[in-house]
């Protein structure tokens, strides 16, 4: 397929040939230009967007989100860049294209961009042994501690589960989550199936530090940022205060979107901590959809390029927690290249990642084949209007005036005009989901037995209790109430709720509640207690 | 590792010793018709007895770490003729301080059988005297035979020491892939193999092969060759290599090649040999199936009845308990007189009567050091011990001290040499332990004493003395753990709340807890398996009484329930029997 205008291209410049009834090959490259030019800085909508905005407004109070920019890049430029809603419910302020959002997991191509720089430099090769650059590095099988590539450090090809709470509830710093990797047990084979794991992408950042002396931040800051020109895009939650402009997390309590704090995921840096503007992830966007070069330099070889493009790990298709997309959306492959996902939309390859932490979502896609690409940023969690934009932005440019206007899924009689409506379908499939646990939570209230009373009292529950994995859960007594502590970084109260069973809210409205099982001994000590999810930590 | 905190206790079973019940024994082994009854149980009510896993662990540990006087080396006598004169009279002299119902000893000296007789009853209530022909089973010390029947192969040209297991047996798994193909038969039968020691096979009842190859799912007590793991599972495996090597069952393979040419025309390889299978507990901590049997279940054989006590404290006979899930870990049956010519073969390295039925070389191979370990004999340096293939090595009084402990429930069995004296002691009890083999030790080092000539030792004070102070041990950890008892609690839940199928951690066994008329009771299946009452405890959490074993040597354990956020039972953990999850 033609590199030159690609089929996005070719449809706009279809609509605008049939607007000015001149359908010629200079119409279509004056036409893409023209394009280009109205829509930086964010101006009125070009024809091919036609609609959009009022389709986000709508969409956002739908989903209940206070803020969201979004980019779109078409043929090596930017074609749409602007802001709406509010940064923060509190103060009203309003988001446009330079609004600094967290990009969450969309910062895991940053990092597989770090080592394809040092790949292109021969200081590491994608299949190095992690070992060969961290001694040290172990995982709990010996044969997957010996085998793991860097490769599979960037492709969910681990076995491991997430084990998320060792970095999101605990304040391990980087080195000492590395270290723990060791007791987590894998619940797959080892290259056996694709399951999102974190913490790899934590080693990937170490082996940037160790093979190019730079941390992962000063490594993607130098070399990345800098010369994307992403002189507004950091790689800490701490480096925010330089800047004006930041978008506030939110997330819902009793219905409505309540401003949080900021989460510090510093410890987790690669696998997610680059706060950015969707003006600026619109130049890392153009890089990929150009092949490595930017402003006529090239930054990355075509080969790491396409090595970060292409199908690494296939993602099972019956696992619909691996997929962000609607159900009835047609798709005939779902894998994951170095960082991103791979998949097909109407006939096209699609690359795209999302990204979340609390309070924030983000999704960054293109099309390689149509140059097509696009970047939404937004200030509230849970919510999948992001990737439904895609799919809107997506159908904008390929339904133009072509007989694959489909009406995909059905989603068109809902949207009760010519276009599919992805979000209300995505939605109808949150609210579903949403119900689902909901339910849950009435099963679990039903569950409740009344009328019972803790074993013990409430200070022989105190103390300190450990997993290697994780690490210490203390439990205070203090004034008659029971409080727990994550090693400091999460805490809350204890609420008891049957027996020996107790709710554990966190002080912090952004992180879930869970249930805390104690046992009480033969030696009438309590001397084990279970996070529900967690595992057992038994008193230290 | 879980499993290895879990089973070690397992290592206690059979590898040393065991505790302490009571403090003043009274059993008087010179007037059998005294039956346990009260003497028993008042001293019972003294004293108490030692009731968890962990304790036993203790006693472990503490059984090895003492010896008493200095140790001087002292020359080989020539035999003095008399020097054993007055065995039988401190034998049965010093029973009653024993406590043991009935026991039986032979001491072979310069190849021949110098003394063979036995002591006390075979079943408390009952005159029948033990004779040195009745019938023990002789438990661990059957690990010597495993040795032997694999040496056995390596003279026939049939297998090697170093062979790997998966060479004999192709689907032989554990869990860690590379250790499966990197264990060797030295390795099985010198501890070294770091598997588990005894987990689901002592409970359910399950057979030889399914056992051995449980092995892959369960987590090892140890890294390979990282030291001394006492472990049964790895000499059933043992066993599985003599009959895939050898063309035969274990049985026949040691009947042919050992038994036959020792003349131990008694001696069996199971204890299905001597009993009606109705009558015999089909897994280790089972109870056999027809109920508790006597002497006179077993018409025409002359058998010892093993004894432990209930939970009451009160003597009780146990049924004689199959291991032949793990044969060659302990199945031997044998009695003092056939057991004589088997110390006679090892002391003449592995000639009997001019014949020779292993290889000198086979022999010294399996009394060689292998691993260093604690020393479990009482009299020995405990820093000087190791172990060999089937037998452990210790030092005493500057001899090389060989020796091999059994521990069926009930039946505490011990074979020692001392090859500088050329002699051996072989002593089969039918008492339940309550000091780690100290009788046995103290026969043997009476008999090889005197034929050393040291003066001056009182075996006997220096075995009761450190009873004593093991007994002590006991009263404070169960002083400590009647202390953590909370008064008056409820179980959370109606009982019937407790009541389902548990599945253990590895998807192998299940664990049925019932709610009846008594209580609640929790079995492991099959007839037979193990088996016990609840009794509550405090909260959640309740005392296990096992049906069948010696609640004296095991005692009770606890079971602790969990409930979860479902309101339901979530886990029951059973401390040394394993953990469960309520299935689902």
């Amino acid at each position: 397929m033609g590199r030159i205008g690609g089929r996005a291209g070719e449809a706009i410049a279809r609509r605008v040939a049939r607007a000015t009834s001149a359908a010629s090959a200079v119409a279509v490259g004056i036409a893409v230009g023209l394009i280009a030019l109205v829509a930086h800085p964010a101006a009125a909508q070009s024809a091919p967007l036609e609609g959009l905005d009022d389709y986000i407004t709508a969409a956002m109070e739908a989903w209940n989100v206070p803020g969201l920019a979004l980019a779109v890049v078409a043929d090596g430029q930017v074609v749409h860049a602007r802001g709406y809603g509010v940064r923060d419910v509190a103060t009203g302020a309003p988001v446009d294209e330079h609004t600094l959002f967290a990009v969450g997991s969309t910062s895991k191509a940053f990092t597989s961009a770090a080592l394809g720089l040092l790949v292109d430099e021969g200081r590491v090769s994608w299949d190095d042994r992690v070992i060969d650059h961290i001694p040290w590095f172990a995982m709990y099988d010996p044969y997957a501690t010996r085998e793991l590539t860097l490769r599979d450090l960037l492709t969910h090809s681990s076995g491991l589960a997430r084990g998320d709470a060792v970095w999101s509830r605990w304040p391990h710093d980087r080195q000492e989550i590395i270290r723990r990797i060791r007791f987590l047990e894998p619940t797959r084979s080892f290259r056996g199936a694709w399951q999102y794991q974190n913490l790899m992408f934590l080693t990937a950042g170490e082996v940037v530090r160790v093979a190019s002396g730079q941390t992962w931040d000063d490594f993607v800051d130098e070399r990345i940022f800098t010369p994307l020109d992403m002189d507004r895009s950091v790689t800490s939650v701490t480096e925010l205060d330089r800047f004006e402009n930041v978008a506030t997390p939110h997330v819902p309590i009793d219905g409505a979107a309540t401003p949080v704090v900021h989460k510090n995921i510093d410890n987790v840096g690669p696998a997610g901590s680059i706060y950015s503007s969707v003006s600026q992830m619109a130049r890392w966007v153009a890089l990929h959809l150009a092949d490595g070069v930017h402003a006529g330099q090239r930054l990355f070889s075509d080969s790491v390029m396409a090595e970060m493009h292409r199908p690494q790990m296939l993602i099972q298709a019956d696992a619909p927690e691996n997929s962000l997309h609607p159900r009835d959306a047609p798709m005939n492959f779902n894998a994951y290249g170095l960082a991103w996902w791979i998949l097909d939309y109407r006939g096209r390859k699609v690359v795209d990642h999302g990204g979340g932490i609390d309070g924030m979502r983000a999704h960054v896609a293109f099309m390689p084949e149509e140059g097509l690409g696009m970047v939404a940023l937004s200030n509230a969690r849970p919510n999948n209007l992001i990737v439904a934009l895609m799919y809107r932005v997506f159908d904008h440019f390929l339904a133009v005036g072509g007989g694959d206007k489909a009406d995909v899924g059905g989603a068109a009689d809902a949207a009760g005009d010519a276009m599919a409506d992805w979000s209300a379908l995505m939605l109808a499939e949150y609210r579903e989901s949403a119900k689902a646990q909901a339910d849950a939570r009435s099963r679990r209230e039903a569950d409740r037995a009344g009328g019972t009373a803790p074993s013990r009292p409430l200070a022989e529950y105190a103390g300190s209790y450990g997993q290697e994995y994780f690490g210490a859960v203390d439990i205070t007594h203090d004034d008659g109430a029971l409080r727990f502590s994550f090693g400091g970084k999460t805490t809350g109260r204890l609420e008891h709720w049957h027996y020996d069973v107790f709710r554990a809210v966190p002080d912090n409205p952004a992180n879930a509640e869970m249930f805390i099982t104690f046992t009480v001994g033969p030696d009438g000590v309590v001397g084990v207690l279970e996070v529900e999810g967690l595992g057992s930590f038994g008193r230290l | 590792m879980w499993a290895y905190s879990k089973w070690k206790g397992w290592a206690v079973l059979d590898g040393s010793s065991w505790g302490a019940d009571c403090r003043r024994p009274a059993w008087p082994a010179n007037n059998p018709n005294v039956t346990s009854g009260l003497a028993v149980k008042n001293l019972r009510s003294e004293c108490r007895w030692l009731a968890a896993i962990g304790m036993l662990t203790l006693f472990c540990l503490t059984a090895g770490s003492a010896t008493a006087q200095e140790s001087v080396p002292a020359p080989v006598p020539s035999r003095i003729p008399d020097a054993l004169d007055g065995l039988d009279a401190y034998i049965a002299e010093s029973m009653p301080d024993w406590d043991i119902p009935g026991l039986a000893v032979a001491v072979v000296h310069e190849g021949e059988v110098v003394f063979a007789r036995g002591f006390g009853v075979k079943e408390v209530g009952r005159d029948d005297p033990v004779e040195a022909g009745t019938m023990f089973q002789i438990g661990s010390v059957s690990k010597s035979f495993a040795a032997a029947a694999i040496g056995a192969l390596v003279d026939e040209g049939l297998a090697t020491w170093d062979d790997p297991v998966i060479q004999h047996l192709p689907w032989f798994r554990v869990k860690d892939p590379w250790i499966t193909g990197q264990i060797t038969l030295r390795d099985l039968l010198s501890h070294q193999s770091g598997m588990p020691g005894a987990a689901y096979p002592v409970l359910a009842v399950v057979g030889a092969r399914e056992t051995a190859e449980g092995l892959r799912l369960l987590d090892n007590q140890a890294p390979l060759r990282a030291g001394y793991r006492y472990s049964n599972q790895a000499y059933g495996v043992a066993g599985l290599v003599v009959e895939a090597a050898a063309g035969m069952s274990w049985g026949a393979w040691v009947r042919e090649r050992l038994l036959e040419p020792l003349e131990m025309q008694d001696t069996g390889t199971s204890p299905y040999d001597v009993w009606d299978s109705v009558h015999v507990a089909p897994t280790f901590l089972g109870s056999a199936p027809a109920g508790v049997p006597g002497i006179d279940d077993a018409p025409g054989r002359n058998v010892a009845m093993p004894h432990g006590v209930d939970r009451s404290g009160n003597r009780r006979v146990l049924s004689w308990q199959s291991y032949d899930n793990m044969q060659a870990a302990g199945s031997v049956v044998s009695n003092v007189v056939d057991m004589a010519n088997w110390v006679r073969m090892h002391l003449d390295q592995g000639r009997f009567n001019g014949v020779a039925v292993l290889d000198s070389t086979t022999v010294s191979e399996m009394h060689a050091s292998q691993v260093r370990t604690a020393s479990t004999f009482v009299f020995a340096d405990p820093g000087a011990g190791s172990y060999g293939l089937g037998w452990a090595r210790a030092d005493f009084l500057g001899h090389t001290y060989i020796s091999h402990g059994g521990g069926i429930f009930g039946f505490p069995a011990y074979a020692a040499m001392l090859p500088d004296a050329n002699a051996g002691v072989v002593v089969l009890a039918n008492g339940s332990m309550w000091t780690p083999y100290y009788p046995h030790h103290e026969i043997a080092a009476w008999v090889f004493g005197r034929l050393l000539g040291v003066e001056g030792r009182d075996w006997h004070g220096e075995v009761m003395a450190r009873t004593e102070a093991i007994l002590a041990q006991v009263e404070a950890a169960l002083t400590a753990r009647a202390a953590g008892r909370i008064d008056g609690t409820r179980p959370s839940l109606p009982l019937a709340g407790y009541a389902g199928r548990y599945e253990d951690e590895y998807g192998a066994v299940s664990a049925h807890v019932v709610h009846g008329d008594t209580g609640l009771r929790v079995h492991f299946g099959a007839p037979g398996s193990f088996s016990g009452d609840m009794e509550h405890w405090h909260h959640d959490v309740f005392q296990l009484h096992y049906d069948g074993g010696d609640g004296q040597a095991y005692g009770s354990s606890i079971v602790t329930f969990t409930i979860g956020p479902d309101g339901g039972v979530a886990q029951m953990d059973m401390g040394f029997v394993g953990r469960y999850r309520r299935a689902r």
